[in-house]
């Protein structure tokens, strides 16, 4: 009798040490975008970063100093988001300026754990940075926007 | 004359009964020869093939249903004793999922089979007075899973959006492989008591996923590193003819 009733509370001491209440992993799923090189496609550092998301009053860049990787936030609803980004490229001078870039996804909502809640996914569909006058380089390295931290979806060939 | 022929008499029952005595004194060293020599051969005598069947029912995850925010899981698993060395086993389980919180909704449900087998290191000896077994083991899962999440609350500080959001249902099969060590205990007659350590690794889905499940049935949550695990069962051994 004894040994059965140490049984049942070892087994009860174990299903509660089954159970953790804290996140380990990134909650946040961030468009990861780099600027390559076109010529030897290696990273390319630009200066004077600023970005802003269209529709938004906030900025989320403002870098004087020189940057090649940056993470912006996909809108949750809707199908497309858009991004005001100004430049300065140290390299070639005749590609700073002004550029928007636009994003097509799918979005969707993913449950990580019930510690660590929600995060909305998105599925990138297409790309394109350009302004009046021209359309820089872009390609969709990696679609899937998922909560990896430093994770690289979009390459811009300067 | 007499006593002659009752001490001739005498010394031929002597020696007649010399070779009885020695014929009896043979016999019982024959006895204890063939005592020790029966027992030197059971000990080294090879152990037959077939060393029983046990049926196993997992008791860990059923009760920690009770703390893991509405998860049910299960299996079953028979394995057969070879040599009482090799045990080739198969695993089968189901779990359900239906966890409605303030922030989502998430229900699940789905199955998964395993195949390995598990090696035993010790107590694998033909005169063994008991069944337990130390052992590590190796195994191949598959999972099919069915999911859906609804009614997710999420809001976005940047963009100053805030709502519910559902997905479509969904269905995943995933694959992995699995290394464990453990031991199992007879306790009482056929009845033991097993523990278990696992490491799930090699996890793989079935297709181009681009939406994955939260819970995979047998192997837990997904977050694409190496997932541990423990196993708690009894186990009934099928009574055999040794």
């Amino acid at each position: 009798m004894n040994r059965i009733v140490v049984f049942c509370i070892a087994l009860v001491m174990l299903g509660v040490c089954a159970c953790s209440n804290n996140c380990y992993v990134p909650t946040r799923a961030l468009l990861g975008v780099s600027f390559l090189n076109a010529e030897t496609l290696q990273p390319q550092d630009v200066t004077d970063l600023v970005v802003k998301g269209v529709g938004s009053d906030s900025v989320l860049y403002d870098m004087p100093t020189a940057i090649n990787v940056i993470y912006l936030p996909l809108k949750p609803d809707g199908s497309s988001t858009s991004f005001d980004i100004s430049f300065k490229n140290t390299q070639n001078e005749e590609l700073a300026g002004q550029y928007q870039l636009t994003v097509l996804h799918e979005s969707y909502p993913q449950l990580i754990s019930p510690e660590c809640g929600c995060v909305m996914f998105h599925t990138i569909q297409g790309a394109q940075c350009s302004n009046a006058s021209q359309t820089l380089q872009l390609e969709v390295y990696n679609p899937h926007v998922m909560n990896v931290e430093n994770d690289v979806h979009l390459k811009i060939y300067l | 004359m007499m006593s002659t022929l009752k001490y001739t008499c005498s010394l031929l029952l002597i020696l007649l009964c010399l070779p009885l005595c020695s014929q009896a004194q043979n016999t019982a060293t024959a006895t204890e020869a063939a005592t020790v020599s029966s027992a030197t051969e059971k000990q080294g005598a090879e152990v037959p093939v077939y060393q029983g069947t046990y049926l196993s029912l997992d008791i860990f995850n059923p009760v920690a249903t009770i703390f893991n925010g509405g998860k049910f899981e299960t299996y079953v698993s028979v394995d057969v004793s070879l040599w009482q060395r090799l045990f080739p086993v198969a695993e089968l389980g189901f779990m359900a999922i239906n966890q409605q919180q303030d922030s989502y909704k998430y229900a699940s449900g789905g199955a998964f089979l395993k195949l390995g087998a598990n090696y035993n290191f010790l107590n694998y000896r033909i005169d063994r007075k008991y069944d337990h077994i130390f052992y590590a083991g190796l195994r191949y899962a598959c999972s099919v899973t069915g999911y859906q999440l609804t009614d997710a609350a999420m809001s976005d500080g940047y963009w100053q959006t805030a709502g519910t959001y559902s997905d479509a249902y969904r269905q995943a099969v995933f694959g992995w492989m699995e290394v464990l060590v453990g031991v199992r205990v007879q306790v009482y007659k056929q009845f033991f008591m097993g523990v278990a350590l696992q490491v799930k690794t090699f996890g793989h889905y079935y297709h181009d996923a681009t939406h994955y499940p939260t819970y995979i049935p047998g192997f837990g949550v997904d977050n694409g590193a190496t997932s541990f695990g423990f196993l708690y069962h009894l186990t009934y051994q099928i009574p055999y003819k040794k």
